[in-house]
């Protein structure tokens, strides 16, 4: 292909597109692939390019969202049309804030990002080397073997590390970010099948993997290598009801086991791995019938009968946890918890009697949680982000502070409840809960969790210290996580909890992806548990 | 009249049939005229019944139209109520599905947390006095 021009501004990229129209393209970013697109026929330019023709067809693809905050300094961007090996067609230098330093497009651990197929930042297998995917393959296996020991021979690899293997002659795929492994359930009642995913879970844990738990259908084994992270294989739940496969996330079709099983064997990177029996079935019902084309923008579109079907089974342990953990984890500095009380803390040490324990809920850095311990406060606290509490934990051991950090999740009901419990035994006495920026960030299922939690501690006696934002005009907060207030006391009053104080004020208010401080009207709500 | 009456008719007569000389062309004009009006009238009348007819027809077609308009609006009401219908059963099938999700969490957390009394101290009599069955 003749080079042609590519205009990078502050919006995007605008292309000559003459050659490349419907194709997939990968963006390199010095030289390294960062993400791809499919150009769009209706990408167009906001300005035209000086001094172009109107003969001339120019395509615009604008930042991912997620990479803009992070293209700082000079750097080169070249297009490259995917499936071609004539590399670069269209190259330029651009430096979009006017630093003339080189860009950092990495981790705090120095790892490369990229974009991701779901439009947020990650790490590719291409950029790991060899090694990393020698690990984790080996971590696979391992996994795989517990699997098998565990359900019988009835587990394969899936997603990308299938569709890599026979598509690209037994090699992963570049621009892959894990391992991906699914099984076939012997059960077909969703929750006997979740029940048995949880034990799978305990499986893998017992085995003394660390085991992140996305769905009831979805479990991740996180291995770290040489102190930070590497690499992660996910699980997949799948299973047949009523003459149809169900296989966590995308697939709901007419199967029967004898579609599926025996395993097949595949070779990836040069191991055997099972496979479903037609492989190439399940790759159509993965990625369509274009699977054999490669396209590294390619996005799941699944119907929403299959979706509904998947959130109510299985749910989402997972929701916003990623947005929150990028604060963290995609830093470019470790992030500092503040030394000083928030506005919601005070009011609670202001009240809360001397000795009362406090729980902070969704603690975060731990920023509310040190200033209460360092107030004389004993704390326990927890979130579902590791990355905030190993954060947290670092700035408890350089302020001398003994503070409990726990990761819990409090969209898992289980584990509330047993914090509920563990925490009751404890203290018997009155406890006092926190949750700062809680209850805008979870959905229904999760809320219904803390105000059960709130009704197990209070029993005997002690508030629960909520907000909630009252400006639904917010810009990080989605609309469908804005509340109001009425609803939200009618949910705590489910769990009889009544409101002895609510007060309108205003805070600063930064969320996961709009970091930048916002004056903002927050409702500050006390509960305590009515006994009567 | 008498007979002698006779005698002064003649010296009228000229003047009469001048006269008539004079107006017949104008009776003619008149009389086509008369004749134009009455089939004008004729064809207004013709053209009245049509009118009549077709105002006729247009009323049965109205009183149909506000029939079919009064039987969409009805549909139309039944299609919100429907729609309005699907919504709820959609959130009571969103929530059938929930169930599964949280019967299993509880089972898991009973079977799990709370029945395993290996560890415990129970109290055999406490036990006793759980009935396991209702009848």
């Amino acid at each position: 292909m003749p080079p042609r021009s590519l205009w990078p501004s502050a919006d995007g990229l605008a292309y000559e597109s003459a050659d490349v129209a419907g194709r997939v393209l990968d963006v390199l970013l010095d030289d390294r692939r960062v993400w791809s697109f499919r150009d769009r026929p209706d990408g167009v330019a906001p300005e035209r390019p000086p001094g172009v023709d109107e003969g001339t067809r120019v395509g615009f693809e604008p930042w991912p969202p997620a990479l803009l905050p992070h293209l700082r300094g000079t750097f080169r961007v070249a297009l490259r049309t995917v499936g071609e090996d004539a590399g670069a067609w269209a190259e330029a230098e651009t430096s979009l804030d006017g630093d003339p330093g080189p860009l950092r497009l990495a981790d705090r651990h120095g790892r490369p990002l990229v974009v991701n197929k779901w439009g947020r930042l990650g790490h590719a297998l291409g950029d790991a080397g060899p090694a990393m995917v020698e690990r984790m393959l080996d971590s696979m296996d391992e996994i795989r073997a517990l699997v098998q020991a565990h359900l019988g021979d009835r587990v394969y690899v899936t997603g990308g590390s299938l569709l890599g293997p026979v598509r690209e002659d037994g090699h992963v795929l570049p621009h892959d970010d894990d391992a991906d492994l699914a099984y076939l359930s012997r059960l077909s009642v969703p929750v006997d099948v979740v029940l048995e995913a949880f034990e799978l879970g305990r499986v893998l844990a017992g085995a003394g993997h660390r085991v992140l738990r996305l769905s009831a259908g979805h479990l991740q084994v996180l291995v770290e290598h040489e102190g930070r992270p590497d690499h992660y294989v996910d699980v997949f739940t799948g299973f047949l009801l009523e003459g149809r496969w169900f296989q966590h996330f995308p697939i709901r079709t007419e199967a029967t086991e004898e579609d599926l099983l025996p395993p097949v064997t595949v070779l990836v990177e040069g191991r055997p791995e099972p496979a479903p029996r037609d492989p190439e079935r399940m790759l159509v019902e993965l990625f369509g019938p274009g699977w054999r084309v490669p396209d590294p923008a390619y996005q799941f579109d699944i119907p929403p009968e299959t979706a509904d079907r998947f959130y109510g089974w299985f749910a989402d342990y997972n929701v916003e946890r990623e947005g929150w953990e990028d604060e963290v984890v995609l830093a470019t500095e470790e992030p500092r918890p503040a030394r000083a009380m928030s506005g919601l803390a005070r009011a609670l040490h202001a009240t809360a009697p001397d000795g009362a324990p406090v729980l902070d809920l969704g603690c975060g850095l731990g920023s509310d949680a040190l200033a209460l311990a360092a107030a004389g406060r004993t704390v326990r606290a927890v979130d579902f982000s590791r990355y905030a509490l190993e954060t947290a934990r670092r700035a408890a051991g350089e302020r001398d502070l003994d503070v409990a950090f726990d990761v819990l999740n409090l969209l898992d009901t289980r584990l509330v409840l047993r914090l509920g419990a563990e925490l009751a035994a404890g203290h018997p006495g009155a406890w006092t809960v926190l949750g700062r920026r809680l209850l805008n960030a979870l959905e229904d299922r999760g809320r219904d969790n803390v105000f059960r939690l709130c009704g197990m501690l209070l029993r005997r006696g002690g508030t629960a210290h909520l907000d909630v934002v009252a400006n639904h005009a917010h810009p990080g907060i989605a609309p469908h996580r804005h509340l109001r207030l009425d609803d939200v006391l009618a949910e705590a009053a489910r769990h009889r909890l009544v409101a002895d104080e609510v007060v309108l004020c205003t805070e600063p208010v930064s969320w996961a992806g709009a970091p930048e401080e916002r004056l903002t009207d927050l409702w500050r709500i006390t509960l305590r548990r009515r006994n009567s | 009249m008498t007979p002698d009456d006779a005698a002064p008719r003649r010296p009228l007569a000229r003047p009469a049939h001048l006269v008539r000389r004079v107006l017949a062309p104008a009776g003619l004009e008149l009389a086509g005229q008369l004749s134009a009006l009455q089939q004008e009238f004729a064809d207004l009348r013709a053209a009245d019944d049509r009118l009549r007819e077709e105002l006729d027809e247009a009323r049965g077609r109205t009183r149909e139209l506000e029939a079919e308009v009064a039987r969409l609006r009805g549909l139309g009401d039944e299609v919100g109520a429907l729609r309005e219908e699907v919504a709820r059963l959609r959130d009571g099938l969103h929530e059938e599905r929930r169930l599964h999700l949280r019967v299993a969490e509880l089972t898991d957390l009973v079977t799990e947390l709370v029945l395993p009394l290996h560890d415990r101290e129970i109290d055999p009599a406490v036990l006793r006095s759980l009935r396991p069955e209702t009848l």
